[in-house]
């Protein structure tokens, strides 16, 4: 019995001490959030008499305590991403002299720290500065530096490190394709003539190149049609990923020429392709096309007719749009729904 | 006494076998939450999402006689921070006036909407959309329950990515852009969950948590330590290790295409969220689609949890009923390397230790309580007993108060923290045990082929502390 009580007691104290590490982590979670509350107490509205010319950055400087190095750099950091023009600039000159500051987590075992420094490095340092820096972390093995990395090439327009992003591509394979599309797109024109490369490379993974045809489609890039063009033709359609990704570039800057190559997807096996197919004859299509897009209308997949009638409207075919909505089958819905939409 | 034996080490098996698993999640949990965390200092995950690129989503919102909060409801879903959404309220045949309700309030018209997959459904009556919204869509249908009713609002939707929700979950602002990382940052991703919080106690203002407090109420109380364990060490860990069988029906993200390939919600059963789960986990494995289900902690949705004991019994008899239909109709991915770590080791845990547990604990506290009266048991089993049964379990909720208090910190108030550990370190002792009582209701109920939601006392989000919206039967309750 007595061994029981003592048992039951022991682990009673055990689980109190359990409870009493929480209120311990409480108590310095507490400590920390009140030194960084401290910290920008004192800083934010310094660099903010900083921003409004009521002091300088040789003032403020001197003022920086060794052990506030990193905390700064963050108040900094975030700042630099609020505000724009002069006043980013005079956040990153104060930064300046601290940014060595980061160089232990730069080389941090913790990716995640690698990641953040980059990120700080970047965002105060100028828009040409740390090529290195970057080009490294691009090739970081962890792929949330290289992404990270990556962000940074594209917010900052660094066209000096594009064909290292673009090289880096493929390691992003599990990302988003309308993302990374929309984070190259990002870096502006520039960027057109590498990533035009990059989709004629019949070297490159599919991926790559239709990660780089959605680039080039959200830029408007009117050269990559006849690429997109070329592409169709001499693939036939086979893959499937690389010609939506064609028909997304001809869809945004084709012309009629690239109607030849688009019209035979119409009768495409894959639905995905056929509705791409349809959108584009919508966009660069001609009143002859009228009749394929018809037939497009009665398709089994819904998504197919949606973009036949959707073309249809487009083409200014409201009569036939009239008439498929009075006749029976899925057709008749699309065929209201593109005039509904229309109409509104 | 041969029984009592037999009975006494099942029950300490089944005990230690629980309790390890969890130690086990929990272990994976604390360096993966650690991780998250400073991942998310690196990410800046606003900034990676207000950057355009980013997955169009559809809200299906199922509704069941819910005039009183649908349009409140609807209004703070309108508010979302999310470049690309749409709403879609399924009316589930409701006998009042949600239907006029919503027309008035967003002055919703007929509009034509072709269905983009053909799960069967009961039927639709008319298709509405918003004049001043137009993002958002009404689908007025005849009642089928709430999986029947998200199904029809699978077939009207049109992004790829679509959320469930009940109509009473309360949204943060960020959580769509929170839940939607995982999908930009894995293509495989299927499925995501989030984390789903209690509301009760805290203050809410215009459909948003303005201010984190716990209820003053012990029955609330309990069910946020048991969320917090559930969610930070159960789906935490399981997702640590590529076991992820629940995504909450409060509020879960799922690809459109592949929910719609693999069938949509199955309406015949009460637990169709984590049905929904474990299919998408078959599917994917059964036509090599490679995949991926992850479970977030940081995008959050608020719930109302029930106070009274009546509404907690009919949820988790509810929910045990769920979990014996999903694991039954399942079966064979019990360990089956087919299906990888769900089917190795999260089907085998569910079934064994989740499904049968409360019989195992019933009978091993009835046994253990028999061999401690007739004299008979030895001191060691009487502490390896109330160790495993008792003192492993408290341990296990207090590190998943210290999971909370390393990440997100919600509850800040002192009072808040002293009360969880101390709801945290007596759980067992009782409460655990009412639980252990309703889930063998659940099933007797699953055994009596009862397929019933049954109706759940609500108090609805007032101004403060939730006290304003009189008590309504929903379709959809609140999350597992």
């Amino acid at each position: 019995m007595i061994m029981v009580v003592w048992s039951v007691v022991a682990l009673v104290a055990v689980n109190l001490a359990l409870a009493g590490g929480v209120v311990f982590l409480r108590v310095r979670n507490d400590f920390r959030a009140r030194r960084w509350h401290r910290i920008e107490g004192r800083w934010y509205p310094a660099l903010l008499d900083l921003l409004a010319g009521d002091t300088t950055c040789a003032v403020l400087l001197k003022h920086v305590e060794t052990r506030e190095v990193e905390p700064v750099l963050e108040i900094c950091g975030r700042l630099a991403r609020r505000v724009s023009g002069d006043d980013r600039k005079i956040v990153r000159e104060f930064a300046r002299p601290l940014l060595s500051g980061l160089s232990p987590a730069l080389v941090s075992r913790q990716p995640e720290r690698r990641a953040n420094a980059i990120q700080l490095l970047t965002s105060l340092g100028a828009d040409d500065e740390f090529h290195t820096e970057i080009a490294e972390a691009l090739a970081d093995p962890s792929p949330l530096v290289a992404m990270v990395a990556a962000r940074v090439v594209a917010s900052r327009k660094r066209i000096d490190l594009a064909a290292d992003v673009l090289g880096q591509l493929d390691r992003f394979e599990m990302w988003s394709e309308a993302f990374l599309a929309s984070m190259l797109a990002s870096m502006g024109s520039q960027i057109a003539p590498e990533l035009r490369a990059s989709f004629s490379n019949a070297e490159s993974s599919s991926t790559t190149r239709s990660v780089t045809a959605r680039a080039l489609a959200e830029l408007r890039d009117v050269p990559a049609s006849d690429i997109a063009a070329t592409i169709i033709a001499a693939d036939g359609g086979q893959d499937r990923t690389l010609t939506i990704a064609a028909l997304r570039v001809i869809e945004v800057v084709g012309q009629s020429k690239h109607l030849e190559v688009v019209r035979p997807l119409l009768g495409h096996a894959d639905s995905a392709v056929r509705a791409r197919a349809a959108s584009v004859v919508g966009k660069i299509g001609v009143v002859a096309d009228s009749p394929s897009l018809v037939a497009a209308v009665g398709d089994m997949d819904p998504w197919v007719a949606i973009h036949a009638a959707t073309a249809l409207y487009q083409l200014g075919q409201l009569d036939k749009l009239r008439e498929l909505s009075r006749s029976p089958g899925t057709g008749s819905e699309a065929a209201l729904e593109a005039l509904a939409r229309g109409a509104s | 006494m041969i029984v009592l034996d037999i009975i006494n080490v099942v029950a300490l098996v089944y005990f230690a076998a629980l309790n390890l698993t969890y130690l086990g999640l929990t272990l994976a949990s604390f360096p993966r939450t650690n991780r998250y965390i400073a991942r998310l200092k690196s990410l800046h995950v606003e900034e990676l999402l207000s950057a355009a690129g980013s997955l169009p989503i559809s809200l299906l919102v199922p509704a069941f006689d819910e005039e009183a909060t649908i349009a409140e409801a609807t209004r703070s879903l309108l508010t979302l921070r999310y470049p690309e959404y749409e709403i879609i309220v399924v009316n589930d045949g409701s006998n009042d006036a949600t239907v006029d309700v919503l027309t008035e309030a967003f002055d919703m018209a007929p509009a034509h909407r072709l269905p983009t997959s053909a799960i069967t459904t009961a039927g639709v009556r008319q298709i509405l959309r918003s004049r001043v919204h137009p993002h958002l869509w009404l689908v007025d249908k005849d009642n089928g329950g709430k999986a029947d009713a998200l199904n029809a609002g699978l077939n009207h939707s049109r992004y790829p990515l679509f959320a469930a929700l009940d109509a009473d979950t309360l949204l943060e602002s960020d959580a769509l852009i929170r839940i939607a990382r995982p999908f930009l940052e894995d293509q495989r991703t299927v499925a995501a969950g989030a984390m789903i919080r209690i509301a009760n106690g805290c203050r809410i203002k215009g459909g948003e948590v303005e201010e984190v407090a716990l209820p003053h109420r012990l029955i609330p109380e309990f069910q946020i330590v048991e969320y917090l364990r559930a969610f930070f060490v159960g789906r935490t860990g399981w997702d640590a290790i590529g076991g992820t069988l629940i995504i909450s029906g409060a509020f879960g993200v799922f690809r459109r295409s592949i929910v719609a390939a693999a069938g949509g919600f199955s309406t015949d059963t009460v637990g169709e969220d984590m049905e929904l789960v474990v299919r998408l986990h078959r599917y994917c494995r059964e036509n090599d689609i490679p995949y991926r289900i992850s479970f977030v902690p940081d995008p959050v949705a608020w719930t109302e949890a029930p106070e009274t004991l009546r509404s907690l019994g009919l949820q988790r008899s509810r929910w045990q009923r769920g979990l014996a239909q999903t694991l039954t109709r399942h079966i064979s991915m019990m360990g089956n390397p087919r299906y990888g770590t769900p089917g190795v080791l999260a089907y085998p845990y569910h079934f064994f230790l989740e499904l049968f547990g409360p019989l195992i604990e019933a009978l091993g506290y009835l046994s253990f309580g028999i061999t401690l009266a007739l004299g008979l048991a030895s001191p060691r089993f009487v502490v390896a007993f109330v160790f495993l049964s008792v003192f492993l379990g408290s341990a296990l909720s207090v590190a998943a108060v210290a999971l909370e208090e390393m990440s997100f910190r919600r509850y800040r108030k002192g009072r808040d923290l002293a009360v969880m550990l101390g709801l945290a370190l007596i759980e067992t002792l009782g409460y655990r045990h009412l639980n252990t009582y309703w889930r063998l209701k659940g099933m007797w109920a699953f055994l009596r082929g009862d397929n019933d939601w049954g109706t759940m006392d609500r108090r609805g989000f007032g101004e403060e502390n939730g006290a304003a919206t009189p008590a309504a039967p929903v379709v959809g309750e609140t999350s597992r």
